[in-house]
């Protein structure tokens, strides 16, 4: 409904924009023309655009909730109407896509990529399962802002408020920076201390989640990874202080907001529950006993339920957003929903917590009886092989040390 | 497991602002396409020279989102893709057309503007649009970035087809077709209903439609027995004929051959030879260089 409503105004725009072009005429409150006026916009924009020799930094956030988060994009404007887009997205972003862009004049300059591109109308792309897409805009009211060599984009579709920022090196160069950032903190969990009080920082889809002050709500607000750290979509009162953007701290292992007034303390867990894990119950040696004959036990309850067969091979981790413990069974997807939540008295070790149900569980809670075994007997004790990025890890029950169970990536 | 209906594909004709049609009346003779300030594409040189000169055509490769209407998420078409298809457009329906019509009647009566568009138009309820046309002026295709120029029958169903459908519809709001065609199946126009009336049982053609379609009304009937006598051979046809059955069989025929009356005596076209020319057109897509723009 928000699109619709968005493109009302945005055609309510073009009408009194027409009408005042053709039946008002000249303001005598200015020297040129309405139309003059808007061509000479539209003429300085482009001319704002084309002028950097490495392009421009597109914090792009598809969705009018940013649910997805921020992403890089690097857009390199020629005078010809041409732009070339890279993206972090890009398995290899090395080389751009190039498409033709134009500047409109809808009561101000608006961009349009107006031909297709696959990087720049990824989250614009409809499908059946998808029938708005993600959200995502591909035409954007531009305008300055007190920041030199930053201009304002709004998306006419989301009417989220994005930056351009001028970038001074080569597009290779500042997405590989950010994607060093990327790689650095993938799998890693924030704390924050608040007068003594530790607190974790969840994270989900680029979406950080702080905890309100007092009886407030919580705050969630998406961020997108820069060339030192990330940066909030917008302003965020954190504690009493305003926060934009937070720098990472190596040494320190810490991001710290640029006033110094916020520290995130970065942990990373025992076990990247960031990515896919699989458990294969019926392989030599993977699983325990106890877990195996919890596994039959529901096999079989699916079979006599449904006469379905329950996939061997079980998923762990971020497995449909968001993370999750995943059965399969004989073409259909069910997950439930966990959470792998810091142990703050020991750290080494994996807590896991239940948070509902996820996927088609309505269906399949007779599966149940495996995530009990799994939850009830946490913290589990990580033993990864290699040690330095584990591909293959036994999780034992600090509780039962008959309970335990291998993934692998 | 979320199961999503993808239902038969759907043909619109629309007129987005009804308040428009008394104040807009087309005037063919005035030239649709605007000034470009910016400097003109190798693909635009070719769109004068193939477009609009010849046909006062505007050929849109270009999406702004203005341009869509408000119930859909579209993308533009891909550059590439919009290339191939203007030449396919020019191959299997404009010179076709020229070769078996008066001088001159594609330039007057062709709409004046057609609209690639890169994705489908999605519905929230798992169908998809795959055609517009608005007003008699603009014929929107859809799903441009899924060409697939290899296979003829895909092209006929997601875009010949609607261009076929659309234009004879501009011929008979221009001179109407005679009523006696309304007369064969009266009693059995379903209306908004056509997408639900009929089944594997109680098949459309038994009742002499060519398509589920065709039982919205006498005007789409009319206009899809064009579209799809001219996109099927003559061997294809009598298949069509002998399924539809010793009922629906008969009364297709009957309704044709009041179609090819009327494009014969009111426009000069002999749509057996307008077939041929497409038939043949068809075979020899193969060897057509769509990426020319030379």
């Amino acid at each position: 409904m928000k699109t619709i409503i968005n493109k009302f105004k945005f055609c309510t725009l073009i009408l009194l924009v027409a009408f005042s072009c053709t039946e008002i005429g000249d303001d005598p409150a200015f020297d040129t023309s309405a139309s003059e006026r808007s061509s000479e916009a539209v003429t300085e924009i482009k001319a704002t655009l084309t002028e950097p020799t490495e392009g421009w930094i597109f914090e792009y956030y598809p969705h009018d909730l940013q649910i997805y988060g921020g992403y890089n994009y690097i857009l390199s404007f020629d005078d010809n109407n041409m732009v070339d887009v890279y993206s972090e997205r890009q398995a290899d972003f090395s080389i751009p896509e190039t498409s033709s862009y134009d500047i409109l004049s809808i009561g101000g300059p608006v961009l349009t990529f107006d031909t297709y591109n696959s990087v720049m109308h990824e989250f614009s792309t409809p499908s059946a399962a998808e029938y708005q897409a993600k959200g995502g805009d591909y035409e954007f009211i531009l305008s300055h802002t007190d920041v030199e060599d930053v201009l304002n984009a709004r998306g006419t579709v989301s009417d989220n408020n994005l930056k351009l920022i001028k970038l001074t090196e080569s597009p290779q160069s500042y997405l590989t920076k950010v994607k060093e950032i990327v790689d650095y903190l993938d799998g890693a969990v924030y704390i924050m201390s608040t007068d003594g009080e530790i607190t974790q920082i969840p994270v989900s889809n680029r979406n950080i989640t702080f905890p309100g002050e007092d009886l407030e709500e919580d705050t969630v607000v998406a961020f997108i990874y820069t060339d030192t750290g990330i940066k909030l979509y917008e302003t965020t009162t954190i504690n009493g202080n305003e926060v934009t953007e937070f720098t990472l701290d190596k040494d320190a292992n810490q991001l710290i907001s640029l006033d110094g007034s916020t520290v995130l303390d970065i942990v990373f867990p025992p076990l990247n529950t960031s990515q896919n894990w699989i458990i294969n119950v019926i392989g030599a040696g993977e699983v325990s006993d106890t877990f195996f004959n919890t596994f039959v036990n529901i096999y079989n309850n699916n079979g006599a339920i449904y006469g379905e067969t329950l996939s061997t091979d079980i998923e762990f981790g971020n497995t449909i957003t968001p993370t999750g413990i995943q059965f399969y069974s004989s073409g259909y997807y069910a997950e439930y929903n966990v959470t792998f939540p810091l142990l703050f008295s020991n750290p080494e070790l994996l807590s896991i917590a239940r948070k509902g149900a996820g996927f088609n569980w309505q269906w399949y809670g007779h599966l149940d009886p495996l995530i009990t075994l799994i939850v009830d007997n946490e913290p589990y004790e990580v033993e990864g092989t290699p040690a330095d990025d584990p591909t293959v890890v036994k999780l034992t029950s600090t509780v039962d040390p008959d309970v335990w169970f291998t993934i692998r990536k | 497991m979320k199961k999503i209906n993808f239902l038969i594909l759907l043909i619109f004709s629309s007129v987005i602002f009804n308040s428009c049609e008394n104040t807009d009346a087309l005037d063919r003779n005035v030239s649709v396409v605007n000034g470009d300030d910016g400097e003109k594409t190798q693909f635009d040189l070719y769109l004068d020279r193939e477009y609009v000169d010849p046909y006062n055509i505007s050929f849109l490769y270009k999406l702004p989102d203005i341009e869509t209407n408000f119930n859909h998420t579209l993308v533009p078409a891909t550059l590439e893709n919009s290339i191939k298809m203007s030449n396919l457009v020019k191959y299997l329906c404009l010179e076709p057309y020229d070769a078996v019509a008066p001088e001159f009647f594609m330039k007057k009566f062709f709409p004046k503007q057609l609209l690639m568009v890169g994705s489908a138009a999605y519905q929230n309820n798992g169908t998809r649009i795959i055609g517009t046309a608005e007003g008699g002026l603009k014929i929107s295709l859809f799903e441009i970035n899924n060409l697939d120029v290899t296979n003829i029958e895909t092209l006929n169903a997601l875009y010949f087809r609607t261009i076929y459908h659309e234009f004879s519809h501009i011929l008979h709001q221009n001179v109407d077709f005679s009523s006696d065609f309304d007369a064969i199946t009266e009693t059995t126009y379903v209306g908004d209903s056509w997408n639900e009336s009929w089944t594997a049982a109680n098949p459309s053609n038994a009742a002499g439609y060519i398509s589920n379609y065709a039982s919205k009304e006498a005007t789409e009937d009319f206009v899809e027995l064009i579209a799809h006598y001219i996109t099927s051979s003559t061997s294809t046809w009598d298949d069509i004929i002998a399924a539809a059955g010793d009922t629906g069989g008969p009364i297709i025929t009957q309704k044709m051959e009041l179609v090819k009356k009327y494009l014969q005596t009111t426009w000069s076209i002999n749509i057996d030879d307008l077939r041929d020319e497409i038939q043949t057109r068809s075979a020899n897509l193969n060897d057509q260089d769509l990426d020319n723009i030379n």
